[in-house]
């Protein structure tokens, strides 16, 4: 594989860079990054790794574009309200560059299928809003050996850690299981500020251009926590549990489950 | 082993982009001969170069250009 | 005075106020005990565990919010 010339005048930043050069660059458009959730944190990742030359870009979610998430959700427009997000936010990928294939996944994320889905990505990043996927996807990542982020926003607050199957904390090292009840505190009735999906989408997006490309120090074994309202981004460590019960010495989840359903039946709302 | 490229016309920092393309395909210690324009690359080009590891060997004035001689290091 | 450092910051109790387990610190601190889990010395403690965690002087504790929005 050979950079044209078109390629190298659009990735001239990226290749000035010590860390990526050519190289690099080729193996980014080599890669494939699988998206899961295109809300508030998939809409950053999802632009910035298309421009930065992610060759095959997944998205996976099975929500139509509602006119309240217009507020955060910059990848899709007004024209879009209603539209599948998928077709939504492949349109945009491909308008920002051609150079990104775009494979559509337009289903939720679910135990019985999500593992086939990811298999076929080096990164996944979990841009979803709801703890059942957000469990589903860190199980189905350890259970493929495949890197991922976790994130998750609320209020003016967001959290951010990368995975490393088997080898750094998972997100049950930290977490369990999902919060008992509504603890989480539901979609729509908590609220949340537009930019700071747009600050943690793009720090998902950073982490997995540095997997793909084997530079820095990924965010493994700690958690970032960040406040808007104090500008305080802190790493919390994270230590692997041996009585982790994904990835710890005795398991007990050894097969994906669907951790509690829908409860929600607000429009554009899947808790 | 010296390779060539012309970067004459082509402006900064574009042509940065492709010196360092064509250093990622030379080996280590094998040298590049680049031709590049008066005013902004002669004055960019080789403190970029430097700042990059790379060693300046030779710089010579042609008629309306210069031709760097440059050895890869890193 | 006796003092916990929580989430980076240092809080001072006077003795007889000093929470003397992590369910008796999150209500004084008004925070609800299914919202977190927290790490006290490094270690994860999950909120089933929070009413027989001890807390003491000097600790460093950190309480991390489930996040489910994205």
């Amino acid at each position: 594989m050979s950079l044209t010339e078109e390629q190298i005048q659009r990735y001239s930043r990226n290749i000035i860079l010590e860390q990526v050069g050519g190289a690099g660059q080729e193996k980014l458009l080599s890669s494939r990054v699988l998206i899961v959730g295109l809300g508030g944190l998939g809409s950053p990742a999802a632009l910035y790794l298309a421009a930065a030359g992610v060759g095959t870009i997944g998205l996976l979610d099975g929500d139509v574009v509602d006119l309240t998430n217009l507020q955060r959700q910059v990848i899709h427009h007004t024209k879009d309200v209603g539209k599948r997000k998928v077709a939504s936010a492949r349109s945009k990928i491909r308008a920002v560059n051609p150079d990104a294939a775009v494979r559509s996944h337009d289903v939720w994320a679910r135990a019985d299928s999500i593992r086939e889905i990811i298999r076929e990505y080096d990164f996944v990043i979990d841009a979803t809003d709801n703890f059942p996927a957000k469990f589903l996807i860190n199980d189905a990542c350890y259970f493929e050996g495949i890197p991922f982020s976790h994130a998750g926003i609320l209020q003016f607050e967001g959290q951010l850690m990368t995975v490393i199957p088997g080898k750094t904390a998972c997100y049950r090292c930290v977490f369990a299981g999902p919060p008992p009840g509504n603890a989480g505190a539901p979609c729509g009735q908590a609220g949340v500020l537009g930019v700071l999906s747009g600050v943690i989408g793009s720090l998902q997006a950073t982490e997995a251009i540095k997997c793909l490309l084997g530079i820095g120090e990924l965010l493994t074994g700690s958690l970032l926590t960040y406040s808007a309202l104090t500008m305080d981004f802190r790493k919390v460590p994270a230590k692997r549990r041996a009585d982790c019960a994904l990835c710890g010495q005795d398991p007990t989840i050894t097969s994906l489950v669907d951790e509690g359903k829908v409860t929600c039946n607000r429009k554009g709302c899947k808790r | 082993m010296t390779a060539k490229l012309d970067l004459r016309g082509v402006p900064c920092p574009l042509n940065l982009v492709k010196v360092k393309l064509a250093i990622e395909k030379v080996a280590v210690g094998d040298i590049l001969e680049i031709e590049i324009d008066d005013g902004e690359p002669i004055q960019n080009l080789p403190v970029s170069l430097g700042r990059q590891g790379q060693e300046i060997l030779e710089t010579t004035e042609q008629q309306g250009y210069f031709c760097l001689k440059v050895r890869r290091r890193l | 005075m006796k003092s916990l450092q929580i989430n980076g910051q240092i809080r001072q109790f006077l003795p007889q106020e000093m929470p003397s387990t992590l369910s008796a610190l999150l209500e004084k601190l008004g925070i609800g005990a299914t919202t977190v889990v927290a790490e006290v010395d490094g270690q994860i403690v999950r909120p089933e565990e929070f009413t027989r965690t001890a807390v003491r002087d000097g600790q460093t504790i950190e309480l991390i919010k489930f996040m489910g929005g994205g």
